[in-house]
């Protein structure tokens, strides 16, 4: 059936079966990188619906897959996060840790074991979303341990180093940047906090409750809260 | 006593310089357009030149809007189960959609 209306025809193109999770399409829209069922990642050619395997399967499943702006990584989470090399799928993940200690600590007096947690450290923290800017330049890290407060990690993908560390209360992990890279904002339970990359400071805090996304080309901000869609724009 | 006045006041403006220098920030940020969803949603996203703004929903719903005017352009029924990602595509001629009916529709 084909649907026209204003001017659009929304009639269907195709479908692709056995497509688990989430994806994300190259930027000269030829690839859709997604899971399967079984958590493998594949790349599927749009305009001829055939597959080829990224990721070997069972690797978890994962809330974001997302192509580089120059669209030659994968960037994904797999509570580390990966880039993967979309000519050689090789995985280059992020060095997190550098050279903390585990936080677990074994103890054994005679037949009596002794484990201590410990202090766990932001840098041992579980990455649940990947998210790169548009230029590809940047890459957000949406991080935290389940049940503790999430936090995001801003890396240079250029440089491989952290750039900045933003916390807020009651954040998600689902980011956006603004198109000029300045701006970066973050989902949360009833707000959406926006930073400024550069300082490392906070620029506002706006109201809705979770799915949130900035205009590729304006300083504007698409937020929902509960069923309303709201549109904010920064008064010049 | 009378000395202590001032430096109470100093103190409290310390503490309130935050969330007033919040305030002013967030002052900023003006709601440009409130549209009202057929459902809550699920995910979003907006086409590449900015106009027009796609949003899935928990149904399986993908609503489409014109950001400028503020109005619905389309509801499509695309998934059974909950929508997990939209997209523009090619220029903003396509949308792929993913939900958890394990399918993607272009």
């Amino acid at each position: 059936m084909t649907i026209i209306r204003r001017g659009y025809d929304w009639s269907e193109q195709g479908t692709i079966e056995e497509v688990a999770f989430s994806g994300g399409v190259s930027p000269d829209g030829r690839w859709l990188a997604a899971q399967d069922p079984k958590q493998a990642i594949w790349l599927w050619d749009l305009s001829t619906l055939k597959r080829e395997q990224l990721t070997e399967a069972g690797k978890g499943g994962t809330r974001n897959i997302t192509f580089t702006a120059d669209g030659r990584h994968v960037a994904t989470a797999y509570n580390t996060a990966l880039l993967i090399n979309v000519a050689t799928k090789q995985s280059i993940p992020f060095a997190m840790r550098e050279d903390k200690k585990t936080p677990l600590k074994i103890e054994q007096q005679g037949n009596q074991v002794a484990i201590s947690l410990g202090t766990l450290q932001d840098d041992d923290a579980l990455t649940h979303r990947v998210i790169p800017s548009r230029t590809g330049s940047l890459v957000a890290l949406g991080r935290g341990w389940y049940g503790r407060p999430a936090f995001v990690d801003v890396w240079d993908t250029g440089s491989m180093k952290r750039v900045g560390r933003f916390k807020a209360k009651d954040i998600g992990t689902l980011t956006s940047f603004s198109f000029d890279n300045s701006l970066l904002a973050a989902e949360g339970a009833e707000r959406v906090t926006i930073w400024r990359i550069a300082t490392g400071k906070q620029a506002a805090s706006v109201k809705g409750s979770g799915i949130m996304q900035f205009s590729p080309n304006a300083m504007e901000l698409a937020v929902t809260d509960e069923n309303d869609l709201i549109i904010y724009a920064l008064k010049q | 006593m009378k000395g202590t006045t001032p430096l109470i006041f100093l103190m409290l403006l310390l503490c309130l310089l935050p969330a007033i220098s919040q305030a002013a920030n967030d002052s900023d940020w003006k709601i440009q357009r409130q549209m009202k969803l057929p459902a809550k949603a699920s995910t979003l996203a907006y086409s590449s030149d900015g106009t027009r703004l796609a949003v899935g929903h928990p149904d399986g719903r993908v609503s489409i809007w014109e950001v400028a005017s503020g109005s619905s352009i389309h509801v499509l029924n695309a998934h059974t189960r909950k929508v997990n990602s939209v997209q523009f595509i090619l220029q903003d001629r396509r949308l792929l959609t993913i939900g958890d009916d394990n399918k993607a529709r272009l």
